[in-house]
């Protein structure tokens, strides 16, 4: 799917950071802790995660992480903010938890692993 | 200049999940069998008995730095020590305020116990000491500084609790004063942690929930004037021949060592 649909069919989404360019996902991951994200996560995944620290843009850059989700109505740090702006990464807050997010993600066709 | 082994993180009887041996004048008799110099008295989230071990030190040589263990919101470990237990006290209350009020279960948790230096109980702390604060760890850090204090990021090595394993990496702006490595770390992973930590000071600490765990082996040494806060804070920063010396045996030729006036590490 492309990012602009994901961000059109999820509800309760505030978009922080529009995409720089809008490319096909088709994987996704989910985790708060970020060494275990950079070691587990597949590239050019989307990520779901509660963590809101600025952090989160040097590994989504690292993974080639396209889009990023603040779960559970988490707002994004200004420094997070900032840096995703800087880096054309996608950020946006769902009012949803990390758990059914990803039970929607799914739904739409994302999964972790390669089909 | 005088060489002395400190280790900065040693807990009492206040954190839930340290051993009923470690009371204030225990710990201070292990410090001498062991000959540790310098302690820091740090608790989960409170600086509490930190005063009792402080006053259990006087006359016996060991100096007491006080100081608390706070977990942040990400439940990022940061130790933050302070000049006397005034601004350790004024620091506690900080975090105190921004601690979740959820009570300890002892039975679950295990018991936190208010001393006084000769043991005797002053009363048990109810809220649950072992719980992230609403604060994040970069704030913590901002915090104690504004507080005349030092902070040093937890174990770092550890795949829990510690910076590096919550948010990945150590940014090159977090003004933090240093790094801790676990004592049980081998010299040659104790290498490859400090390629993580960005030329920052690295020591070496017990992290003791018991008295055994406090040993010299576990310490980091240090070239001061006198043991100290203040010297402390000064080899941080590397000021009047005042240093860090690495914990795992010195990486300098001893040429190196001789021309530095400092002496051959014990």
């Amino acid at each position: 799917m492309k990012i602009k649909d994901i961000l059109e069919d999820l509800k309760c989404v505030t978009v922080h950071v529009n995409p720089e360019r809008d490319c096909e996902i088709t994987r996704g991951f989910t985790g708060d802790l970020l060494s275990f994200v950079m070691g587990s996560s597949p590239d050019g995944a989307l990520w779901v995660t509660i963590q809101n620290h600025v952090n989160v843009a040097a590994v989504a850059l690292l993974k080639e992480i396209p889009l990023v989700l603040l779960a559970s109505g988490r707002s994004p740090s200004p420094d997070l903010r900032e840096q995703c702006l800087k880096e054309g990464i996608a950020l946006a807050t769902v009012e949803m938890d990390s758990f059914d997010l990803c039970g929607v993600l799914h739904g739409m066709g994302i999964r972790n692993r390669a089909e | 200049m005088e060489l002395f082994h400190m280790d900065l993180h040693i807990h009492t009887v206040l954190s839930p999940c340290a051993e009923l041996d470690m009371g204030a004048p225990d710990i201070i008799r292990r410090c001498i069998e062991e000959h540790v110099d310098i302690i820091a008295i740090t608790d989960h989230n409170s600086s509490r008995n930190s005063r009792a071990v402080k006053k259990a030190a006087e006359g016996s040589g060991v100096e007491v730095i006080c100081g608390l263990e706070v977990q942040s919101a990400e439940d990022i470990h940061v130790l933050c020590l302070f000049p006397d237990p005034e601004r350790a006290a004024l620091f506690e209350e900080w975090v105190k305020e921004r601690l979740p009020r959820i009570l300890n279960r002892p039975e679950k948790f295990g018991d936190q116990i208010e001393i006084d230096e000769k043991n005797n109980i002053i009363r048990e702390h109810e809220i649950l000491l072992v719980q992230g604060m609403n604060a994040t760890a970069d704030e913590i850090i901002e915090r104690a500084a504004v507080a005349g204090g030092l902070s040093i990021l937890a174990h770092i090595d550890r795949p829990v609790y510690s910076y590096i394993a919550v948010l990945g990496m150590i940014p090159g702006d977090l003004k933090v004063d240093a790094v801790e490595l676990s004592g049980c770390l081998s010299g040659d992973e104790a290498l490859e942690w400090k390629a993580k930590t960005g030329g920052r000071n690295v020591i070496r600490t017990s992290d003791a929930h018991r008295l055994m765990d406090i040993s010299l082996d576990r310490t980091t040494p240090v070239m001061l004037e006198r043991p100290s806060f203040r010297e402390i804070e000064m080899a941080f920063k590397g000021e009047s021949g005042r240093k860090i010396l690495w914990p795992w045996g010195d990486l300098r030729t001893p040429m190196e060592i001789y021309q530095e006036g400092d002496l051959p590490m014990k």
